[in-house]
């Protein structure tokens, strides 16, 4: 089990600035699957569906679900809507 | 020409941009609260260019039926800054052009603009198409997220494009 700090950015932002994960695994399909676990158990279904058309961020990269965890400070991105 | 020189650092100074980069055909970054709706024909000015195409993103006073009172943007401001530089890059090799372009942070109220964009061009199709593919495929690709503020001060993030490339 690993503790994962999270920034949260756009809808996340209503969980907090930041959150801690413990994440089974060592990927970040764990760590979405992980966070799945927990919002389902805090009943955010709608942040549940946006997770699932989210990506994640480490340091200035964009990572896939297969990628490691790593050291770089990780972000959570939901759909973009600038402009 | 001095006086030239001078109003073209004024302009520059009244940018205060958080995050920038500068190249040779282009200018992009990031600003926190509304971006300035003048200057920006100044800023992409070339003698060699006879075109000239803004488009300025404002925030309006309504969107899908709901009244709304402004804009809170969130950004990311290090993947937002890369996502924009390779924006540039990619429509500046494509069009011969001088491009500007620049987004906002934090609360934008109804009226102001949110994102700005410039490019010249020799001639005009160069300079309006940039721009219109520019806000286009900055909406999709740019790491910055929506938050609606209504009359009564309830708000709500907007839906958007996924950057997720994996199922």
């Amino acid at each position: 089990m690993k503790r994962v700090t999270v920034e949260c950015l756009g809808a996340f932002r209503e969980l907090g600035d930041q959150i801690q994960v413990e994440v089974t695994g060592e990927t970040f399909g764990d760590l979405r699957q992980s966070l799945e676990s927990d919002l389902s158990q805090q009943g955010r279904t709608a942040l549940m569906s946006v997770l699932a058309r989210s990506a994640f961020a480490a340091g200035d990269r964009m990572v896939r679900d297969s990628d490691d965890l790593g050291d770089a400070p990780i972000a959570i991105l939901p759909p973009v809507a600038g402009g | 020409m001095r006086r030239l020189q001078f109003y073209r650092q004024w302009l520059e100074a009244e940018l205060d941009l958080f995050e920038r980069t500068d190249a040779t055909q282009f200018c992009c970054g990031l600003i926190d609260g509304p971006c300035p709706q003048t200057g920006w024909s100044d800023r992409v000015a070339d003698p060699s260019h006879g075109a000239t195409s803004i488009f300025l993103g404002v925030v309006r006073n309504h969107n899908a039926g709901e009244l709304a009172t402004a804009v809170d943007y969130d950004v990311h401001p290090a993947l937002a800054q890369k996502a924009l530089v390779a924006l540039c890059e990619e429509l500046t090799e494509r069009f011969p052009v001088r491009l500007w372009m620049v987004h906002s942070r934090g609360l934008v109220r109804v009226g102001e603009a949110s994102v700005a964009i410039a490019a010249s061009s020799a001639h005009r199709k160069d300079a309006i198409s940039c721009v219109s593919e520019a806000i286009d495929l900055l909406k999709v690709r740019v790491p910055i997220w929506k938050r609606e503020i209504a009359p009564d001060e309830s708000h709500r993030w907007l839906d958007g494009h996924s950057l997720r490339n994996e199922k």
